[in-house]
């Protein structure tokens, strides 16, 4: 058996062959923080990692792009408000998380991540019993942050290099799902290059949640799924299905044409149901 | 590939007409923004917030801040996927969901192509407004 790594020699482990993206690099922090707990920052250009208690006191400094700090910080975000939702806002907060599902491995989090600042402290609470941190979001600047949408997945997978998605049914869409959803359509139907700022329904979110709907009943007549009882990221999935789609016919056709708009949402559906087949009550088949 | 970037309506005006700028600094900050970053339309949703999400907390932030930048918008852009390609790392696999543009080559393919791409913009309302 062989003896557990000690700190640095962790850190240095984690970081030499990442297999998991950022999502691995967050994985790895939260287990090195279980003991001691760690705290990570960046400055004067450099990554910088230590134990909080009982190991080395020295800081290890850390080859990690500015841009993968930032990346893991959101990630810890997203984990903070899947604990409790809206405790920590994407540029910081005090919050908790758990490692995994088990409750005896929460983990108390402080963090700070916007252009100007990134740094994070990771405590366990292994100690001191689960319980629940008061809020303490915040609502940063409106800095640049990765945009990768962090609530509602309930596990995914990839496979053939297409990430899949476990699919949830119970969710209602939002009215801003259908929104978009609405708009997106509208704006294919009218077609054309270059860029559509359409001003003119920024107040009109009514009118493009009706179009959303409408256009979900057409998508669920092939796929065999009722309206509003699909995930929103089945939607988003269709949605770049439908686009993508829509982007083919445009450079084939020129212009899409409104009765085309039937066509290309048919073979997308068709496309979708292949890849992710339903029952009929929607939920996935075996 | 379609990505999707949130921000304020203001901001989306800003990114069409010069494409992505690092060198942005944000109202009231000191640093640069440093990259540019979209999300799948089909996620997964794993790593940050919904970008509708961080449209809303711009234009939230805006509004706190005094400036009207127009409210929450979504910047909607068709990449070729040669230029994603090069924004992919061990550290950014695309199964993550979304893509980052660091200054250097790939955000440099990202702006030489940035006039001939496919944009939409989809500005919305803030439902806590």
């Amino acid at each position: 058996m062989n003896a557990p790594l000690a700190f640095p020699e962790q850190l240095s482990h984690a970081l030499a062959a990442p297999t998991r993206g950022v999502l691995g690099l967050v994985v790895d922090l939260l287990a090195m923080s279980r003991e001691h707990g760690i705290q990570l920052d960046w400055q004067a250009g450099h990554c910088r990692v230590r134990l909080r208690e009982g190991g080395p006191a020295a800081w290890v400094e850390v080859p990690l792009r500015k841009a993968v700090v930032r990346a893991a910080l959101a990630r810890v975000a997203v984990l903070c408000n899947q604990r409790n939702p809206n405790s920590v806002s994407p540029y910081g907060g005090k919050g908790e998380l758990l490692i995994g599902t088990d409750p005896t491995t929460a983990v108390r989090v402080e963090f700070v991540n916007t252009p100007d600042e990134q740094r994070l402290e990771l405590a366990s609470l292994r100690n001191e019993g689960v319980h629940t941190i008061p809020e303490g979001a915040f609502e940063g600047p409106s800095q640049e942050m990765p945009q990768s949408p962090g609530v509602g997945t309930e596990g995914s997978n990839t496979s053939a290099g297409v990430n899949q998605t476990t699919l949830t049914t119970t969710h209602e869409l939002s009215e801003l799902e259908l929104a978009i959803l609405g708009s997106l359509m509208d704006a294919m139907l009218r077609g054309g290059h270059g860029v559509l700022l359409d001003e003119d329904l920024i107040d009109d979110i009514d009118k493009r949640t009706v179009a959303g709907e409408e256009y979900l009943n057409a998508l669920s007549i092939t796929i065999g799924v009722r309206p509003r009882t699909l995930d929103s990221v089945v939607v988003r999935r269709l949605m770049g299905s439908v686009i993508s789609h829509w982007i083919r016919l445009k450079d084939s056709l020129g212009l899409i044409a409104p009765g085309d708009m039937g066509t290309a949402i048919h073979h997308a559906a068709a496309q979708f149901a292949n890849a992710f087949p339903l029952k009929e009550d929607g939920s996935e088949r075996e | 590939m379609i990505l999707f970037h949130g921000t304020t309506l203001g901001r989306v005006r800003q990114i069409l007409a010069t494409g992505p700028n690092p060198d942005f600094i944000e109202p009231g900050g000191n640093m640069p923004t440093e990259n540019f970053s979209g999300c799948l339309p089909f996620g997964p949703f794993e790593c940050t917030e919904r970008p509708e999400e961080y449209a809303w907390g711009k234009a939230r932030a805006a509004a706190r801040e005094g400036r009207d930048e127009g409210g929450p918008a979504i910047l909607i852009v068709d990449i070729p996927d040669d230029i994603i390609a090069l924004a992919v790392d061990a550290w950014f696999p695309l199964s993550q969901g979304f893509v980052q543009f660091d200054r250097g080559p790939n955000l440099e393919a990202l702006l030489t192509a940035w006039p001939g791409l496919e944009k939409r913009v989809m500005p919305f309302t803030d439902p806590r407004r």
